[in-house]
């Protein structure tokens, strides 16, 4: 062990001592001088920021670099120089090696020792080995060590960042000290969001999110100088790659006016040392995409609240309404505002007070907006109009271009009209024939009721009758949907609404709408029937015959004259032609032409009487007005029409032609002008013109007779009439007298003075008294329209009727008990025992009274007897008189039939059809309980 | 038969009690409420209206058959073949009190067909 000890031999103390001293030396340098590189960049790289920000504003990006590429740089240097100073120098070869580096020698001499140290035990002897140590340790101590210390910047590291240090302080002089913390900020945290630090200072707070405009209008960039900014005198701006715009402060204000632009684009601001960039939008601007507003009617409409656009801006609903406008925009909102409100009732506009009906306040108490919703609600809507606008900024700040406005014109809630219509619109009906006709209703909102009324009229005075009734065909209900628009097909049965005497009806549908105290609305124009009894019918026909009968001949007249105009015009063109005067030929053809005209307008006028008299025909055929020889007559009537109708026209083609081959031939001698084609066509014109003039005769004709032989059947219906009404009167005054015949006994009122009578005896009396007068005054008329008849037609049936009238008295003995003097007229001598009768009735002597009224009766009927066996021989015999082209007896028989079949079933028909009405309208819930038990 | 048939239907849904209590109490009509007594004076009216319009259109297509029978014409009495089935079926819906669109529209029928056969004859 000992042996070993003394072979051991270390490195002296003083060599490991200045060795130690050299490696703390060494990394204290290095460590050093690394953390001043570190220190530099940074402040280099502040530096950097510092002076550049003060002219340009770096972006995000580049300070992020800046600052990554210093700390990067800081976080490289520092492992690197401890790892290549301090870890790779912390031995003591690796210190002698570094030495070794600057003093060889001294280097490998100090290696060595180190090396004999490391050889301790082995053959070398360890006083060698000490002295060996001493030796190099006492040569290492005369040297100093830090010559052997690799070149140092320190310095000019330490005195770079003083530099920096010193420029950064004097900036301060200039630049205060929130100048350098911002940029210290702005170096250390790029990311963050610190502004940038200018002397100038701008107030770009509006721009942030971009700087929207109206699209193409022109705008102003305004920029503001924040407080506490450097005053500025001017600055510019440049819209993308535009020219600068420079424009200058006013106070602390600056204004750069554009033109409208489209497209987004950059717009550069440099103010002072400011070099902003903002982005501009150029966006439409917000417009009222929507106008509705949702109206509440008035309570007494029980209508449910409506929507209802109104584009226009115009509002019209009725008074007493509520409104909500509620107006949508294409752009979500930032604010919207409510203009006043105006009423205007003329002209001029006065700002709405308030007051009972209208409070402003409420309405603006209901006004809001969201999204892009507008809503004003709860506007009442006064009798005068109302005015107000709105206006609204999108969510970019950007305004309507135009301020909307709303107007409410309120509208009186407007009554139904009520028509009622038909093919004409006043006709003459048979009594027990149902018509037909239209009516209809409308109203703004909707129909309370709807229906139609009638009431009669009396023929003889124009007095209202009894009658009297209405239908009602709509009653509104309590549910949904109502009704605005009604019509309907209405067939009016008379006979099921107990209309049994000819009367005139007149017509009118009514209707009413939910407005309370409304009073009903009638139509403007009447329906207007005039239901005739059968014998009103036959006369009424034969005024219609006498109408044809005088158009006829009217027709007749203007066809003589053309044909003597005919003769005159063959006449002078042969005349014409004979003399060579073209002149007078040309003439001659506009003669013929306007010939030609003419007969063509008579030519419309036969077709239109034929029309007529098929109408009358086939109307009276149905109706059985007319008797079966005037039907027949007036068919034949309408043959003839249609013949004279067809020859007319033939003549106007002749006399076309005529024209035509007058205007082109050349002038020709007499002789063979007399066979020219002028001529020929103008005889065969003459020819048939006279033709058509004699078929017209025949229609005359036929006219005639048919009215001749229906006014005999009016005789006959008359006298018929007359006598049933006298037989009422005789029934009457029985009834009234309890009269018994067999008794012949007076047991009610015989002998009684008027005086003592009942009110109803006097009233019955009265009424009795009043129809002999009539029957007095019609058979009058009777007398005096046959005597007439009879100067014209001479028939002896006729005849000798009026000499039964005139006889009358013979054989109806006149019991005076009157010592009133009866006035008589020379053509009414015969009345004079009918007077006597009333005489009778006025004196209260009902024996003579029932007798005289009996009798009467019984004359009447035997003169209506005698009239109509005359009548019917008539008939009978005058079935062969008919003619070349009329009907035979056997299809004439037919037509009537088949037309009396088809007057029969039209009446079914329109019963069907009124019961049917009666169905849909009425009972349509019995009608399915008739089907459920079915 | 038919006649008697729908006379004692008539008469059975219009006695029903049943039905007056029920079925037709609450009708209504111009907007009132009408009572089972109105509800059959309107059944009965209805149904005798249209009782007498059958009772018209058969006598009617008797006068056809009879005027059919005095023809020579073949088209004219194919005609009234035509017209006589259509009445027949108009008698038979309005003994049922049948109103509808079929009955008014067989009826239209018979007054062109009856025309038609008017015009066939004069030809």
């Amino acid at each position: 062990m000992k042996k070993e000890d003394s072979n051991t031999s270390e490195v002296p103390k003083e060599l490991k001592l200045q060795l130690e001293s050299f490696k703390k030396k060494l990394w204290i340098i290095k460590v050093t001088e690394s953390v001043l590189a570190g220190t530099l960049g940074i402040a280099i790289s502040f530096l950097l920021l510092f002076f550049l920000e003060r002219f340009i504003e770096l972006p995000v990006w580049l300070r992020a670099i800046n600052f990554l590429v210093c700390i990067v740089t800081f976080a490289f240097i520092l492992p690197f120089t401890l790892n290549k100073w301090v870890f790779k120098h912390r031995r003591k070869n690796q210190i002698a090696q570094l030495i070794a580096k600057k003093f060889p020698h001294l280097g490998d001499q100090i290696l060595g020792v180190i090396e004999l140290e490391e050889q301790n035990g082995k053959n070398i002897s360890s006083e060698l080995r000490t002295a060996a140590m001493k030796k190099v340790s006492s040569d290492v101590q005369k040297r100093d060590l830090s010559d052997a210390l690799p070149s140092s910047n320190r310095l000019k590291l330490s005195l770079s960042i003083l530099t920096i240090i010193i420029l950064i302080a004097v900036s301060c002089i200039f630049l205060p000290i929130e100048g350098l913390v911002n940029s210290l900020k702005r170096w250390a945290t790029p990311w963050s969001d610190t502004q940038r630090f200018t002397f100038t200072k701008i107030d770009l707070t509006p721009y942030k999110d971009g700087f929207v405009v109206a699209k193409n209008e022109p705008f102003d960039l305004e920029l503001q100088l924040k407080k506490g900014s450097r005053k500025e005198i001017d600055g510019m701006v440049r819209l993308g790659k535009e020219p600068w715009k420079k424009s200058y402060f006013s106070d602390n204000a600056i204004t750069f006016p554009f033109l409208g632009k489209t497209q987004k684009a950059n717009i550069s601001i440099n103010i002072g040392d400011v070099q902003e960039t903002i982005t501009l939008y150029p966006t439409a601007r917000p417009i009222l995409k929507k106008t509705y507003a949702n109206i509440t009617w008035p309570e007494y409409l029980k209508k449910a609240d409506e929507k209802m656009n109104f584009s226009s801006g115009v509002l019209q609903p009725i008074i007493g309404s509520k409104v909500r406008v509620i107006g949508e925009v294409n752009k979500k909102l930032s604010s919207a505002e409510l203009g006043k409100f105006y009423r205007s009732a003329s002209e001029n506009e006065i700002q709405v007070g308030l007051n009972e009906t209208f409070v402003e306040s409420d309405i603006k108490a209901n006004y809001s907006f969201s999204e892009n919703i507008i809503e004003i609600g709860n506007i009442p809507v006064i009798k005068d109009i109302l005015k107000f606008s709105i206006n609204w900024k999108d969510i970019h700040g950007l305004e309507a271009k135009n301020k909307a406005t709303i107007r409410i014109e309120p509208q009186e809630d407007e009554a139904p009209t009520s028509q009622i219509s038909s093919k004409n619109n006043e006709i003459i009906k048979l009594l027990d024939h149902p018509v037909t006709f239209n009516v209809s209703s409308s109203d703004d909102h909707a129909i309370k009721e709807f229906g139609f009324s009638w009431k009669g009229f009396s023929f003889e005075n124009n007095e209202a009758t009894k009658t009297i009734g209405e239908q009602k065909l709509y009653s509104i209900t309590n549910k949904p949907p109502y009704k605005n628009l009604l019509n309907d097909e209405i067939t009016f049965d008379p006979a099921s609404n107990s209309i049994t005497k000819p009367q005139t009806i007149v017509f009118q549908s009514w209707s009413n709408d939910q407005l309370p105290g409304r009073e009903r609305q009638l139509s403007q124009t009447n329906y207007i029937v005039h239901f005739y009894s059968q014998e009103m019918m036959i006369e009424h026909n034969n005024q219609i015959l006498e109408g044809l009968k005088d158009q006829a001949e009217n027709i007749l007249e203007k066809s003589i004259e053309n044909i003597e105009k005919l003769e005159n015009l063959k006449k002078l063109e042969k005349i014409a032609q004979a003399e060579n005067d073209t002149d007078k030929l040309q003439n001659l053809v506009e003669e013929a032409q306007k010939l030609s005209d003419y007969e063509k307008e008579l030519s419309k006028d036969i077709t239109k009487l034929t029309e007529e008299t098929q109408k009358l025909f086939e109307q009276a055929a149905q109706d059985k007005t007319l008797n079966k020889e005037s039907l027949k007559d007036v068919l034949e009537m309408q043959q003839a029409l249609e013949k004279a109708n067809q020859k007319k026209e033939d003549a106007q083609k002749n006399l076309e032609k005529s024209a035509e081959k007058m205007q082109d031939q050349q002038p020709k001698s007499s002789e063979e002008n007399a066979d020219s084609e002028v001529q020929k066509n103008m005889a065969e014109a003459n020819s048939e013109l006279e033709e058509a003039a004699e078929e017209l005769e025949k229609a005359i004709n036929k006219a005639k007779s048919a009215k001749e032989k229906n006014e005999a059947e009016t005789f006959v219906n008359r006298l018929k009439q007359l006598s049933a009404l006298q037989r009422s009167v005789h029934n009457s005054i029985l009834k009234l007298n309890d009269y018994n015949f067999e008794k012949d006994i007076n047991l009610q009122i015989g002998g009684s003075h008027f005086d003592e009578l009942t009110k109803t005896q006097k009233s019955e009396i009265g009424i009795i008294y009043q129809s002999q007068k009539v029957i007095k005054k019609d058979l009058e008329w009777i007398y005096e329209d046959m005597t007439e008849y009879f100067k014209n037609t001479t028939k002896p049936e006729i005849g000798s009727v009026i000499k039964s009238m005139t006889n009358v008295n013979a054989r109806i003995p006149l019991r005076k008990a009157t010592d009133k003097p009866i006035a008589i007229k020379p053509s009414t001598e015969f009345t004079y025992g009918m007077e006597a009768l009333i005489s009778d009735l006025e004196s209260s002597l009902w024996f003579s009274a029932i007798q005289d009224s009996y009798l009467w009766a019984n004359e009447m009927d035997l003169w209506a007897k005698i009239l109509n066996n005359a009548n019917n021989q008539d008939g009978g015999g005058g079935g062969g008189g008919g003619g070349g082209g009329s009907m035979s007896d056997e299809d004439f028989n037919f037509l009537l039939r088949t037309l009396e079949m088809v007057k029969e079933q039209q009446i079914i028909r329109s019963k069907t059809r009124a019961l049917e009405q009666q169905k849909r309208k009425e009972f349509p819930q019995v009608k399915n309980q008739l089907q459920t038990v079915k | 038969m038919m006649k008697v048939i729908n006379y004692l239907y008539l008469s059975v849904f219009l006695l029903n009690p049943a039905l007056s209590a029920q079925g037709l109490k609450n009708f209504k009509q111009d907007g009132k409420e009408i009572t089972s007594e109105d509800a059959k004076s309107i059944m009965l009216n209805r149904g005798k209206a249209s009782m007498d319009l059958s009772i018209k259109q058969d006598i009617l297509s008797a006068d056809v058959q009879e005027l059919s029978e005095d023809q020579t014409n073949a088209k004219v009495i194919e005609l009234f073949d035509e017209v006589e089935v259509l009445m027949h079926q108009v008698t038979d819906n309005l003994e049922v009190t049948n109103t509808d669109k079929d009955t008014l529209l067989k009826e239209t029928l018979i007054i062109e067909k009856i025309f038609e056969a008017a015009k066939e004859k004069s030809k």
